[in-house]
């Protein structure tokens, strides 16, 4: 399956706000059009300073294009509450800015903490996994195609998932499309 | 008890050493062991697994 075969069939009406780890993550795979479907796609300034510092290659891929946003400052109270509790970096924090002004948003992180705050404030939030994996439920990869992305994950990226918590993902994904 | 050496960006230091002077804190030592314990808490495996495996129900049969 093409890149671009069953986009049109996909309702572009969710936009994703970005911290900068499903980005790089995805971009080692070269897989960052698995985002293309998203409505838009959002980044305060402070991930895109740290993703231009680490990987700059990522933000210049021909068919994902990132809004970048000034995020609001100083934070709301609760945000800046728990962003304080919970150690949060200066892009988690405005990425968690950012979907207050976007609610409907999905919020797009691998780190736990910053996760924890978003659905702590009640928006939802995801990772390079089930982004890799909602591929197959978009029509943009076959199961197949996905299997390989996730084989390739250990060696091919810097996102650490312990090898059986990997291995339990690989087994579920074949059960669930009947492949051996 | 062990040690640890470690160095910290001067801004960081700098914070941490504000911390101390107004009283949050006794020590370095009292600071660092907070923060580790603190970060410790948040990046729990099993925490970080559920979010993984929640990802996984999401992607395959999450709606948007």
């Amino acid at each position: 399956m093409s890149n671009g075969d069953c986009m049109a069939k996909n309702e572009r009406t969710t936009a994703a706000i970005c911290d900068a780890g499903p980005i790089i993550h995805l971009d080692e795979l070269n897989r960052l059009d698995l985002l293309s479907d998203f409505h838009s796609l959002i980044i305060p300034k402070s991930v895109q300073i740290e993703i231009t510092k680490h990987r700059p290659q990522a933000l210049q891929h021909a068919g994902v294009i990132f809004k970048v946003i000034e995020a609001a400052s100083p934070p709301e109270p609760k945000l800046l509450t728990l962003s304080k509790a919970l150690l949060l970096d200066k892009g988690e924090i405005e990425s968690l800015s950012l979907i207050q002004a976007n609610p409907d948003a999905i919020f797009l992180t691998d780190d736990a903490a910053a996760r924890l705050a978003g659905e702590e404030l009640g928006y939802k939030a995801h990772g390079t996994i089930g982004i890799i994996l909602r591929a197959i439920r978009k029509n943009m990869r076959t199961p197949k195609e996905v299997l390989e992305l996730l084989h390739k994950i250990p060696k091919g990226t810097t996102l650490f998932l312990r090898p059986a918590l990997l291995e339990e993902i690989i087994q579920k994904v074949k059960k669930e499309y009947s492949i051996k | 008890m062990k040690s640890i050496c470690a160095q910290l960006p001067d801004q960081v230091y700098q914070e941490v050493k504000s911390l101390i002077d107004k009283g949050w804190f006794k020590n370095e030592d009292d600071i660092i062991l907070e923060a580790l314990r603190r970060f410790l808490d948040i990046h729990k495996i099993e925490l970080m697994e559920n979010f993984v495996r929640e990802d996984v129900e999401w992607g395959l049969h999450g709606k948007e």
